[in-house]
Formats: C-alpha cells, structure tokens, sequence
C-alpha cells in the first residue's frame, strides 16, 4: 500500500471540501470545460487534481499532462480546472474522468485517502515491479483571473508533494514546468510538444511560448510570402496595411498579441498585419459585455473599456470617417473579439447603414472561408501530380448541430468531401437545438 | 463533411479519425485543423515530383500549372505549424484567416458574402439543478440533438 505523504495530507486538511460545512452539499461534476464553479468553491478541487494529473502522466508512463485553471468565458468571480492528455487534447478517458469526479466530492481527508488508493490499486497494478521508473510530468497555466494564482499554486504544491512518496516501485520524481499566464490553447500546444514522439507534426523543443510564437509567426509569414510569388494582379499596387482590432475580453489574450506584435515587428515583413489590442487585462471587468462570447452570442459589438486608447477614437469615430481613411491611407481596419481564455475567435464589422448595420462573421463562416482556401490550394496541386493512392486525401469539415444551416447548405454545394449529414436539419424548418 | 455531437472532444475526434485534412470550427469561434499522416506523405511526395516537374521542359501552359502548383505547395506545407493542431487557438485562428483574406485580397464584407446566415438566437439559462431537466433525446447517425419543448414554454 502507498502511504499518501504527510505534506499532501497538509494541503488537503487546509483546503477541505465545501460539503465539510454541515448544510453545504454540493455535486461536482467533471464537464467538457473540466470542473468550472465559483472560485471559492475550488480550493480542495485544485490540490486534488494536482494530485490526480500526476497520477495520470505516470499511468500513461511519464508522458507530459496539462492543467489549465480558467473559467474560459465566465465571468471574473468563476474559475476551473481541466486536464490536458499527452496528445494535448482534452482529457480523454472515461475512468480517468470518473476518478476526478469521486476525488472532487470526496468530503473528508480520509474519503479522499480511500479513492487515491483506489486509483492507485487498479491503474498501477499492472506495472511491473521492475527498475523500469517513469518521470511524472505535469505543466501547469492559468489564465488571468485574480485568484488564479493562488488556485493553480495549490494544483502545483500538490503535485509537488508526491516527490515525497516513499515505495519501492513508486518512489519518482515529479516533473513541474510551470508556464504562468498562457492562453488555453498554448498549454495544450505545449503538453502535445512535449510528447513529441507522438504526432507526426509535433515540433520538438516546442514546448514553451518562444516555440510556439516562432512556429506561428514563420508559418504565418511563409504563408504571406506566397502571395508576391503568385503574381495576384492586385499586387501591382502597394497592398493595403491591415490594422486588426483585437478585442481581448480584458483577458490573457491581450499580453500574448502583444507578444505577437512584438515578435512580428522584429520579423519585419512588409505584408504582415498589425494587431492592437482593445480590452486588456485591467482595462474593464472580463467577458463582460466584450469577447467573443459576448458578441456571438448577443450579436452586438463588445463594449470598448480600453481608454485613451489611439485606436479608441478610430473604432469609435463614424464609419464615414474610416471609410476614408481606408480609401486615402491605404488602410484597412478588421476587427475581431477573443474570448477571455483566448481559445475562441469571431469577427465583426459595422456598416452605417441604420439598424441592421452589426455583422458578425461566426465559427461557421470561419470553417468556410479555411475550407474554400484549402480545397482551392489542394485542387492546385493535385492537378500535377500524378495519381495513387497517396493523392487520395480525405478532407472535409465537422460542424455541430449549432450550425448555422446556410453554412452547411454552402459546404454540400461547394466542398469534395461529404460522409453524413443529419436530415433532421432539413425537414424542420425551424431548429430549436439544446446542449447540457 | 459530418455533423458531430457537440463538445468539442467529440468534434475533434471527428475530425481526426474522418479526414485527413479535417476542418472544424463551432459556431461559437472554436476550432482549427487538423492534420493526419497521410497529409505529410502527400507533400513530401509533392515536393520530389514539382521539383522533377521544374527539371523538364514544359508547354507554357504546363508550367503555368506547374507553377501554380508549387504556390499551393508552399501554402499547404505552412498550414500545419499555423494552426494549433492540439485544440483551437484564437491566436493561431487569427493569424489564419487575415493570412487567407490577404492572400485572396479580401475583405470582412467580401468573406461575409460567401452565404447569408439565417436567422438564429442563442440563449442561455440558468437552473437552480440540472437533475431536474428532463431531456428527449434521439440520435441519427453520430449526431446527438435534444428538443426542449419545455424549456421554450418556460420562456413564454
């Protein structure tokens, strides 16, 4: 039997359940967004799953786990917690989701003592008592939210802990990398880089922020440089600078596009855009009435708390204004909200054109302007090479029963690939859709 | 194309399992794409025969082709380390799609016009314990749609 070390009994007691309170009977449950509750609700969830992130890089033998605490588009008072599996998606097992949810309502230490050994007894009885010891490796991010830091500090020590584990067969040591403020996405970018060996696209060494901002800034420019090659008419004439306003949802997306600007400005590359961000962090309260959540959702454009701002007075300024600026400074101004984990993206401009004058350009239309651009670039060159059963690629795009059904119309009409289609969507005409 | 379950696990693997090149994105703003082996094998071997192409001497038209061909090359072998292949990525999305649009030299209003979306309302409601929803469920092929009769008389 592993003894649980006094240090992690330490963090437990100190961070008991909520259900410890007489009268308080709370049901935690493990969703798609992990465990998601008022922060002061998650003390004892967070030292637990530090514990159980570790378990699981030792069951999957050593590979590299995430844990992300953010509230993704909740509002500041929210917080969460989920994992990351080596292949840098979400937590994909069943079981493992299981143990999480009886760790997260195991009211007292002992409670928590009982489900650890459980884990313990069925994950890792069939790994043979021999030499062969594997590294646990967990890397930890969190987003911005002001109790953030304690949380995810907690989930560390945890982890932590277990490097005092005292058993012949389970006596490893904890790897912890880390990562501070990061977006969502760039913690699972990290884990997948991490487990390099996996993927055939991984990137090795990849795995921390100067990584991931160089893979997608060279890609990104390599991509643009595509463009003078290809003789497009218009690059006759100078090409318009684009100016991206990015809406933040006073979020961590702000410091990592400014961490895009900066990188982008050293690279210098005269077709490249520039961001500017609106609603940064401290500029106004997160995810409200801004973000991408927001402005999907209710269908306006986020409200702008950035101040004195140069940007401001152009966004703000009449369309007429910028039109004219578009048309004598060869600039054009595109604007775009991330939500408050950065995980999410919708565009939106404005026409002056009385009420209906918001458009907003959502998933759906994302998935048909990528699907347009990649089946045009594949037709291209599929047509010099020469036919087998390589050339034979399947490619097509998944949507949701959210879709918007234009969207699915314009993909039937336009796309290659079509493997199933729910009729359901056709025959009613009007679709009322329900998630839970 | 498919219709997936939502969540975006499900929609994911979808993607992953179906394609080769497996495009998602929800309505909501998340998604990227993914791509499978079979794709790196396709430029790999792409990359031999346009440089064999370029070797031999070709009709105009031909080499126009040829040409051509290699631009996509070039814009496909970018994409995989663009987008973030782990989950969808606001960042990388941006970067993505001003990428796209300057390359087509478009702009929002140009995109938009792709198709009209048809009227649409999302809401979201808070209930005191989700034991107490009771849900009509039905699936067809992979997809997983609940109706809510109930909750829409609960509106009203």
């Amino acid at each position: 039997m592993i003894q649980i070390p006094k240090t992690t009994f330490k963090l437990l007691h100190q961070n008991a359940s909520p259900n410890q309170n007489p009268g308080t009977k709370i049901s935690f449950q493990y969703g798609t967004a992990g465990f998601r509750y008022k922060h002061t609700l998650l003390p004892h969830v967070f030292v637990k799953m530090g514990i159980l992130a570790a378990l699981r890089s030792y069951s999957q033998q050593g590979q590299t786990v995430g844990l992300m605490c953010t509230a993704s588009h909740n509002l500041e008072d929210d917080n969460g917690i989920k994992m990351a599996d080596p292949d840098g998606g979400m937590l994909n097992s069943d079981i493992w989701e299981q143990y999480a949810v009886s760790l997260a309502n195991a009211i007292s230490v002992e409670d928590v003592h009982l489900v650890l050994q459980e884990i313990i007894s069925k994950e890792f009885a069939s790994i043979p008592n021999t030499n062969q010891r594997f590294q646990m490796k967990v890397h930890f991010g969190r987003d911005t939210r002001s109790h953030s830091a304690h949380l995810i500090s907690l989930a560390i020590a945890a982890a932590d802990s277990l490097n005092d584990v005292t058993h012949p067969t389970f006596r490893q040591s904890v790897q912890i990398i880390d990562h501070g403020i990061v977006t969502t996405p760039q913690l699972h970018y990290f884990v997948m880089h991490a487990n390099s060996h996996l993927l055939p696209n991984a990137i090795p060494f990849h795995y921390h922020i100067h990584g991931y901002f160089d893979a997608i800034c060279h890609s990104y420019l390599s991509l643009l440089n595509t463009k003078t090659t290809q003789g497009d008419q218009s690059s006759l004439q100078r090409p318009k600078q684009r100016i991206w306003i990015v809406d933040c949802a006073c979020g961590v997306g702000s410091y990592q596009i400014q961490t895009l600007e900066k990188k982008l400005n050293q690279l210098t590359h005269s077709l490249a855009a520039q961001f500017k961000v609106v609603n940064a962090v401290n500029d106004g309260p997160l995810n409200d009435k801004c973000g991408a959540e927001y402005v999907q959702k209710q269908q306006k454009p986020p409200i702008l708390y950035s101040e004195g701002l140069h940007q401001k007075r152009i966004i703000t300024s009449n369309s007429r204004l910028q039109s004219e600026l578009d048309r004598f400074e060869k600039i054009s101004f595109l604007k775009c909200s991330l939500d408050g984990d950065a995980d999410r993206i919708v565009f939106h401009y404005q026409t002056n054109d009385s009420q209906s004058s918001f458009h907003l350009l959502d998933g759906d239309k994302i998935a048909v302007l990528v699907a347009n651009f990649v089946q045009k670039e594949l037709t291209h060159l599929m047509k010099v090479l020469d036919k087998d059963e390589e050339s034979d690629l399947r490619c097509g795009v998944v949507q949701t029963a959210y879709a918007n059904g234009a969207s699915t119309d314009y993909l039937k009409v336009c796309f290659i690939s079509l493997i199933s289609i729910s009729h359901v969507m056709l025959r009613i005409s009007i679709f009322v859709f329900c998630e839970y | 194309m498919c219709i997936a379950k939502t969540g975006v696990k499900f929609v994911h693997a979808a993607a992953h399992s179906n394609y080769d090149v497996g495009i998602y994105f929800e309505a909501n703003g998340h998604g990227t794409i993914l791509f499978g082996s079979k794709f790196y094998r396709l430029l790999s071997k792409a990359e031999n025969q346009l440089i064999l192409n370029q070797s031999k001497s070709l009709s105009f038209s031909v080499s126009h082709e040829n040409n051509r061909a290699i631009v996509a090359f070039q814009r496909l072998r970018a994409l995989p380390s663009l987008v973030n292949q782990a989950v969808g990525d606001a960042i990388c999305d941006l970067l993505l799609v001003d990428s796209i649009l300057c390359l087509q030299d478009w702009d929002l209003q140009r995109w938009d016009a792709l198709y009209q979306d048809r009227p649409s309302r999302q809401l979201k409601l808070t209930i005191k314990d989700r034991k107490f929803l009771q849900i009509r469920k039905f699936s067809y092929f992979n997809s997983y749609i609940s109706y809510l009769t109930f909750m829409i008389l609960c509106l009203h």
